[in-house]
């Protein structure tokens, strides 16, 4: 194991004893206290595409007979294919995904994978974010986007350089990308509710309220759950009121739609126009786990992405931020080549990434998978390691040495204008 | 049996892991059984008369055709329950074999669920892992239901295999493509609601499964699974780690494992091996874990005795365990809620801390309500210092740093320039202070553990 839970504690300690300093100065200011920095001007945001995509019915090979063999259910007809090449086209519900394929603004990096893939949902997603094939799924450590926060982001005592966002509903479950060992990512589920409530019957009471519980979670502990929780409460605290004092720069003009992306990016949207710092933020979009009835289902979430993709973009351009963000969306396996009984597909292996930006050298990238080769559970080999999506990021959007991070040197696929 | 001191502390520790908490009346109640006995009568809780939670749960009224009543009908029986290990068996497998409304979509599926885990809460393996096969909502859960000769559906195979007894590494993609043959048919009826066995929809050929060959169904392959020493090694982990500790060593583990196989699959004598283990009551176990939402949400209200008026505001609490986290019958995916350190982050945190607002400053009848003054005067305390020991314990919390403790009494004396005042104990400082007090306790790093 690289990181050990005691260097965690270390970083932990550290932070801790620089935040709390003189916890009244800090907690007492309603002021937008952050400078936000943000290191390269840069912001990366991270689209999972949770439960596994069916990369094949999104990305559709068209004029290849072995597709159609396998599906006779699911398998898209060629007439109603967004045919963007010779040999591959979108999903018919994709169709402003396909436009800003047109316009060049977005990436399709195919038939993405790496060695001995595993079928598990949870282990698989652990690999993804940890960049690491050969994580265990329970273990709490770094991952790939948190390792770059401490790397980069920690020293601006920002705590929302690294945000991980949900819809409202649920919680905004941290993504094990984000788990760093020098700061604590914000995770904000909802802009009204991120802030800390005190009675309002003695508002005057309420900074007594702030310092006390600044105060009970300054106290030195050895203890790594005690320090994280602590750590994670002074981060709430300071993130909040800069959250709540930033977000108001932005009004509402583009359309995005009602869906839990939408939402999402929405929100993305709106930290960014706040300067707030954010240099990473992540989302989530679930329901891919399409084993049965996939068709409905399938076409509902790629009609999400294709329509929330262009309303995000349309927003950053009126807000002048679309040369300054990126957008990459992955999911933890594709699915198998061939249907079930059920109208859907089982666990597959490898699938495409996307990538979406001005700084984007739009078009299909790597090879489409052999839909004739496969593996002994009847999925796709993979062609490009997903790492080396990363390493493409870190080192030409990101602008920090992309080994220390992934553990490994990379192919640097191309596909950002540098 | 264990060397540890038996003392409220001890006893309060026992109670947040096989139950929701402890009011310090229940805590007296426990300790002055003596340690034998109390694990003894926790363990052995079909003989405790538990029927005054159906009386409370029946006079809430509820409409279990809505998800929001059945949460709260479970909420209640983990508050009211005399039996907190069966109710806090339920929750851990509720997590273990983690289903979910949102694709299931019929209420009642879920509490027939929901009861079947009650049922089997220290049941036998085995019989467990076959019912839950069997079991509806996990059959519409997991698309058994679709699972046709020729063209299997892996998921239920897949995830039983993985998720219910081996974990990953302990069986091969092959083994799964055989299993999913073998539960080939194993449907429901939608009419009656019941489990159906679709012979025309059954593959009867020879599968080969963890070595083992023949034409097997479903209930072979719970068969080999519950006997494999990997179903023990990883149910007895992750049954000492959701109780004791995280990290044990491997010789706790291959122990219990050992009582797993040699009781036939007891369920049963695996936590008695727990509770009665040094281990559980080692300096190492206290506050150890990370409370989860529900423990969090539900041990505050029976610890403060809460009023809890279901046709009012109930919706709150559920509302706030869905934002830190945890909607009961609704877990995010088959695998459960990841739980542990990833309960905790900014959001969720802030959420709990708004809980205890809610609920400390609550003054209204409706929803869940406290009284500060009523709990006051089981005690004597008037001073500052006093109060906040008194409400402390109150919570369950024995080992509060100094530093922390201070800090509470500073607030109570403190003025609303912050400047240093003197708490009397008049009502118009319990309605302030004291709720303040209670508020900012609920938020201490402390109290997020168990």
């Amino acid at each position: 194991m690289a990181h050990s839970r005691r260097d965690f504690l270390k970083g932990t300690i550290g932070l801790l004893s620089l935040s709390i300093a003189s916890p009244e100065l800090c907690f007492q200011s309603s002021s937008n206290v952050f400078a936000a920095p943000n290191p390269s001007g840069k912001v990366l945001v991270v689209v999972q595409l949770d439960g596994g995509n069916d990369g094949l019915n999104t990305v559709i090979p068209y004029t290849d007979k072995a597709y159609y063999d396998a599906r006779p259910m699911l398998a898209i007809a060629e007439s109603s294919v967004l045919k963007a090449s010779d040999n591959l086209g979108f999903h018919p519900v994709m169709s402003k995904f396909k436009s800003l394929f047109d316009q060049k603004r977005i990436a399709v990096i195919q038939n993405t994978g790496y060695p001995n893939p595993n079928l598990s949902h949870f282990q698989s997603r652990a690999i993804y974010h940890r960049a690491d094939p050969t994580t265990r799924e329970e273990v709490f450590q770094l991952g790939w986007l948190g390792k770059y926060g401490d790397v980069k982001l920690s020293d601006t005592g920002n705590p929302l350089s690294v945000i991980n966002l949900g819809d409202g509903r649920g919680s905004a479950a941290l993504p094990k990308s984000l788990v760093a060992e020098k700061l604590i990512p914000a995770s904000i589920n909802s802009f009204p509710l991120y802030q800390f409530q005190t009675d309002a019957k003695y508002p005057a009471d309420r900074n007594n309220q702030i310092n006390t519980l600044a105060k009970s979670n300054a106290i030195k502990s050895d203890d790594f759950n005690f320090l994280y929780v602590e750590q994670t409460a002074l981060d709430a605290l300071d993130s909040s009121q800069s959250l709540q004092a930033g977000i108001t720069k932005y009004t509402p003009t583009i359309k995005y739609p009602e869906n839990s992306l939408g939402v999402q990016l929405q929100m993305a949207a709106q930290v960014i126009a706040g300067d707030l710092g954010a240099q990473v933020i992540h989302v989530t979009l679930g329901g891919f786990d399409t084993h049965s009835g996939q068709k409905s289902d399938h076409e509902e979430l790629l009609t999400a992405i294709s329509e929330s993709f262009d309303a995000f973009y349309q927003d950053l351009v009126r807000l002048g931020k679309a040369d300054s963000v990126l957008v990459m969306a992955f999911s933890e396996f594709g699915r198998r080549v061939r249907e079930n009984g059920s109208a859907g597909t089982d666990h597959g292996t490898s699938g495409p990434m996307f990538v979406m930006g001005n700084a984007v050298k739009g078009g299909f990238y790597g090879n489409s998978p052999n839909l004739t080769n496969l593996d002994n559970t009847g999925n796709t080999i993979f062609d490009i390691d997903f790492r080396s999506v990363y390493s493409t990021i870190l080192s030409d959007w990101l602008l920090t040495d992309p080994q220390p991070i992934l553990g490994g040197k990379f192919e640097n696929i191309g596909f950002i204008n540098k | 049996m264990c060397a540890a001191e038996w003392n409220e502390r001890s006893v309060a520790h026992m109670l947040r892991r096989v139950g929701f908490g402890a009011t310090p009346e229940e805590i007296k109640f426990y300790l002055d059984m003596g340690q034998a006995r109390a694990i003894d009568y926790i363990l052995n809780y079909e003989s405790i008369d538990d029927s005054e939670v159906d009386r409370q749960i029946a006079a809430a009224n509820l409409d279990l055709t809505k998800t929001s009543d059945l949460i709260l009908w479970w909420v209640l029986r983990m508050i009211f329950t005399k039996r907190p290990l069966q109710e806090k068996m339920v929750f851990f497998w509720h997590d273990h074999f983690a289903t979910a409304i949102f694709k299931v979509k019929e209420q009642e599926l879920m509490l027939q669920q929901n009861q079947l885990f009650r049922k089997f809460a220290l049941g036998n393996f085995q019989d467990f892992l076959l019912a839950v096969s069997q079991d509806p909502a996990m059959i519409i859960w997991l698309d058994n239901f679709t699972n046709k000769k020729g063209q299997p559906n892996e998921n239920y195979a897949r995830e039983l295999n993985e998720l219910f007894s081996m974990g990953v590494g302990n069986y091969t993609e092959m083994d799964v493509k055989e299993a999913a043959r073998a539960f080939t048919g194993w449907s429901i009826n939608r009419r009656t609601k019941e489990f159906q066995f679709e012979t025309n929809q059954h593959d009867f050929g020879t599968k080969t499964f963890l070595g083992e060959t023949g034409p097997f169904n479903g209930d072979d392959i719970v068969r080999i699974i519950s006997g494999k020493p990997a179903t023990a090694q990883f149910i007895s982990k992750k049954l000492f780690e959701f109780f004791a500790f995280q990290n044990p060593k491997q010789s706790t583990i291959d122990n219990l494992a050992n009582i797993y196989l040699t009781s036939r699959f007891s369920i049963k004598a695996v936590m008695q091996a727990i509770l009665t283990s040094d281990e559980f009551f080692s300096e190492k176990a206290f506050n150890s874990i990370v409370k989860s939402p529900t423990e969090y949400v539900v041990g505050t209200l029976k610890m403060l005795k809460a009023t809890i008026d279901t046709r009012g505001k109930a919706g709150d609490i559920l509302n706030s365990l869905s934002i830190q986290g945890q909607t009961l019958f609704n877990p995010p995916s088959v695998s459960g809620w990841d739980g542990g350190i990833e309960w905790i982050n900014t959001s969720t945190l802030l959420n709990r801390f708004n809980f205890a607002n809610t609920l400390s400053s609550n003054r209204m009848t409706r929803g869940a309500t406290i009284d500060p003054k009523a709990l006051l005067s089981n005690s004597k305390a008037t001073k500052s210092k006093d109060v906040v020991d008194f409400f402390l314990k109150q919570l369950g919390l024995f080992d509060v740093d100094v530093l922390s403790n201070k800090t509470l009494k500073k607030y109570l004396d403190q003025n609303d320039d912050g400047s240093k005042g003197k708490f009397t104990l008049t009502d118009a400082n319990i309605d302030k202070k004291v709720r303040g007090l209670i508020h900012l306790i609920i938020t201490l790093p402390d109290y997020q553990l168990n």
